[in-house]
């Protein structure tokens, strides 16, 4: 009998057992990352206030026409998903307040966030099915060509290049798929007060007025003269930022296939940057003491205080250390931005570029509700100019944290379109050869070249990585253009 | 125990489609559908896939796949750079050893009847539960050298200009930062050791050591003839999965120093081919290789280890 019992206990909990990790298996399906959720039913209320309503007031109308033909706005209902890479905008409610702005034209649609702090690689995984959201952040590592695999077209090319910036690059034969979220400019970032401190009064214009004016502020000031905050690997990333702007060649990018130049010659735009990030990193009075032990959110509140003068970083970062700036009772106003100096005739040049581009979902079932919020937030939901970004429209007004651009008169531009020919090569060589100039992969010649800097090797461990970088480019360059 | 007792169990096998046998076989099976659901799903399915995408040429996200034969490998095998970073499992074989003779040495001292030894169990098994992110946070402090401006001197270097020397960077110097990081591995992975030793040694039967004590043999000798054959099978086991853990190290380079300043592994070398140079294809070649590596290494040990039986 007692082992009757048992038996038939044991079996009972193997059932148990098997029944709870199957539910299990079922139910943490959402809990893959944070999910907030804006009911359309909350926020009807909310939408009568006055900042939704006046921002969106005038904009019902673009979103109209924009919306599939023969819809109205208000009949769009469902309810869509939006993954994105901002875990910082989920928790502070900053995209639930975003919802409210769209629900004031869509009342019938519910918008649910998932946000992901890597980003890039779950999204990633999650498109090797087809449930991958309705709305998502294009990942950048997604090749031009494999668009069309995955998301739905905004419309022609012709069409919305009259609107926004940075679609060529997210075209595929005349059609749209993806729509710009903001975008930066490339330059440095400085603390005005601590520049001042040091005695400088009117900003560098060649790349050796640079480090001089970094060696002055090493004399001058208690200050560590440049930041490289090696531990934080995307960090050296932002110095490739700055190339194309240092070239001042809308098709600098274009004529390094057409043209067949080897990326490091002497006084070429990629010597210019990394030639300087190597002189800077090579002389440890300019720098940090121990590169391997920074930390990228107590930089921060270091730089708001003055004990950092310089990093090389996106105009994205200027936001967030006037953030840092507030937070710590320091003056805002200090966080100063400028372009890298590297002048072309006497003129300094900055390139702005793309940050997330939004698309849909082809796979999507409430498709017309996915493309009009996808379009609302590139358009209307003010997004970019709230994260002090570059608007993607064309013709809107530039972020107040670049209004230091404009007293220097520095020259903004964007990059020529890619013949279409070439679309997707560059990329496939810097893949393919590995010199990835985007990449921070362990063995990505600009730790190379920071790590012999470090190490006082000298220009001449300088040049043969260059020669390296050059070699594998052109090996490439040649195995893929033929 | 003379006596053999009448259960349903000891008569199952001879009367096999008994009530009482369906009942056992389907709560067995119960039982080990789940464990197994789970290990086909998670485990061969994917290193079944592994081995089909090390034939192919393939991205991130799976779009126009080309079948390439062998061609991954042949580029795996052609590359010296691919294997240069091997050189640095060569830190983590020699750590990998003294960590074991260092659990060896603290488990037979924690087996032996000296006060608080539940105590320290726990402390010296604490860091192999400690989250391996935290593992890197506690130990970038540890190692590191300040400025004085944004941040001051770690553990060790104050430590070390207590007793008047100079501050050292350990992570950001070539070499000396393989060294830490071997040093983090031991601190971490110990315990799991220690636990392993002192299960086998308590084990071995009280009373062979009551008769070395008649005998006289002091402490050395019970090791020596008691304590060392009686756990020779686990420490094969951990020789072995030492070995292995030194081929495939990753996690604490990848988060402490993400492979810079010369720390780079093989496995760290996989996953950025993988996912930064979009070369999926290539990247399960190179996993393919790595677990070839460690069944021949294994099974050369084993031979090895059996001779001098």
């Amino acid at each position: 009998m007692n082992t009757k019992f048992k038996r038939t206990a044991a079996m009972c909990a193997a059932v148990v057992m098997a029944g709870t990790v199957l539910t299990a298996c079922g139910g943490s399906a959402n809990q893959g990352g944070e999910t907030t959720s804006a009911p359309a039913g909350e926020t009807t209320a909310a939408a009568g206030g006055e900042t939704a309503a006046a921002d969106n007031g005038d904009a019902a109308p673009g979103n109209g026409d924009a919306a599939p033909a023969g819809e109205s706005t208000g009949e769009l209902s469902g309810t869509i998903k939006v993954l994105h890479h901002r875990t910082d905008r989920d928790q502070d409610g900053t995209m639930a307040k975003l919802t409210e702005g769209f629900n004031a034209l869509y009342p019938n649609v519910t918008v649910e966030y998932q946000s992901f702090t890597n980003y890039a690689d779950d999204i990633a995984t999650m498109m090797q099915s087809d449930n991958y959201g309705d709305v998502v952040m294009t990942p950048q590592a997604l090749k031009q060509a494999d668009l069309p695999n995955f998301f739905a077209p905004f419309g022609s090319y012709d069409e919305l290049s009259q609107k926004y910036y940075w679609l060529e690059n997210y075209s595929v034969d005349g059609q749209v798929y993806a729509l710009p979220t903001g975008g930066t400019a490339s330059g440095i970032l400085y603390n005005k007060k601590v520049w001042a401190d040091a005695g400088i009064t009117t900003l560098p214009t060649t790349t050796e007025e640079f480090l001089s004016c970094l060696k002055q502020i090493e004399q001058n000031t208690d200050a560590i003269p440049y930041y490289t905050n090696y531990n934080a690997s995307w960090c050296i990333t932002q110095w490739q930022s700055l190339v194309v702007g240092a070239s001042g060649d809308p098709d600098y990018n274009t004529k390094l296939l057409t043209e067949k130049n080897d990326l490091f010659s002497k006084g070429s735009p990629y010597d210019a940057v990394y030639g300087t990030l190597f002189d800077i990193y090579a002389d440890p009075t300019l720098h940090e003491e121990d590169p391997m032990t920074t930390d990228w959110e107590g930089c921060k509140p270091a730089f708001a205080q003055g004990k950092i003068a310089t990093m090389v970083l996106g105009s994205w970062a200027i936001s967030q250390f006037q953030e840092a700036a507030v937070q710590v009772g320091a003056d805002p106003a200090d966080v100063g931005y400028m372009p890298f100096p590297n002048s072309i005739d006497g003129k300094i040049y900055s390139v702005s570029s793309n940050d997330y581009m939004m698309s849909v979902n082809k796979n999507s079932s409430n498709l017309d509700a996915a493309m009009a919020y996808a379009e609302w937030f590139c358009t209307d939901s003010g997004f970019a100019q709230n994260e002090g970004e570059i608007s993607g429209l064309k013709g809107a007004a530039m972020p107040e944290t670049l209004s230091s651009f404009d007293e220097l008169g520095v020259q903004l531009f964007v990059e020529n379109p890619t013949p279409a020919d070439l679309i997707g090569k560059w990329d496939e060589i810097a893949k393919a050869s590995e010199v990835d100039p985007w990449g921070d992969a362990s063995t990505n010649y600009k730790f190379r070249m920071a790590e012999a800097a470090f190490n006082g090797q000298g220009r001449e461990e300088y040049d043969k990585i260059a020669a390296d970088v050059n070699a594998a480019w052109a090996a490439s360059r040649d195995s893929i253009l033929g | 125990m003379t006596k053999k007792t009448n259960t349903p169990e000891r008569l199952a096998p001879r009367n096999k489609l008994s009530k009482a046998y369906i009942e056992k076989m389907i709560t067995v099976c119960l039982f080990l559908l789940i464990p197994t659901l789970l290990l086909v799903v998670f485990t061969y399915i994917p290193a079944a896939e592994m081995v089909k995408f090390s034939f192919e040429e393939r991205d991130q996200f799976g779009v126009n796949v080309k079948f390439v034969g062998l061609e991954n490998y042949k580029t795996v095998f052609t590359t010296p750079e691919y294997f240069a970073a091997f050189k640095n499992s060569i830190y983590y074989l020699f750590g990998s050893f003294i960590q074991l003779g260092l659990a060896l040495f603290l488990a037979t001292i924690l087996c032996s009847k000296i006060r608080f030894s539940n105590f320290f169990k726990g402390v010296v098994f604490f860091p192999y539960m400690i989250n391996t992110v935290a593992v890197a946070l506690i130990f970038r402090r540890f190692f590191q050298k300040g400025d004085g401006i944004t941040n001051t001197d770690g553990t060790l270097n104050s430590i070390i200009t207590l007793f008047g020397g100079d501050p050292v960077k350990f992570l950001s110097t070539e070499g000396l930062v393989n060294i830490c990081l071997v040093f983090v591995s031991i601190w971490r992975y110990i315990g799991f050791d220690i636990v392993m030793f002192i299960g086998a040694i308590q084990s071995i039967s009280p009373d062979i050591y009551e008769a070395a004590d008649l005998d006289g043999a002091n402490r050395f000798q019970v090791f020596r003839y008691i304590i060392a054959p009686g756990i020779r099978p686990i420490i094969l086991l951990q020789m072995i999965l030492a070995v292995k853990g030194a081929i495939s190290v990753y996690e604490i380079p990848f988060i402490v120093t993400g492979g810079r300043f010369g720390s780079s592994t093989f496995v760290i070398q996989t996953t950025e081919t993988a996912f930064k140079f979009q070369k999926v294809g290539l990247a399960s070649a190179m996993a393919v290789v790595l677990f070839l590596i460690i069944v021949v290494v294994t099974i050369i040990q084993k031979l090895v280890l059996k001779e001098d039986k």
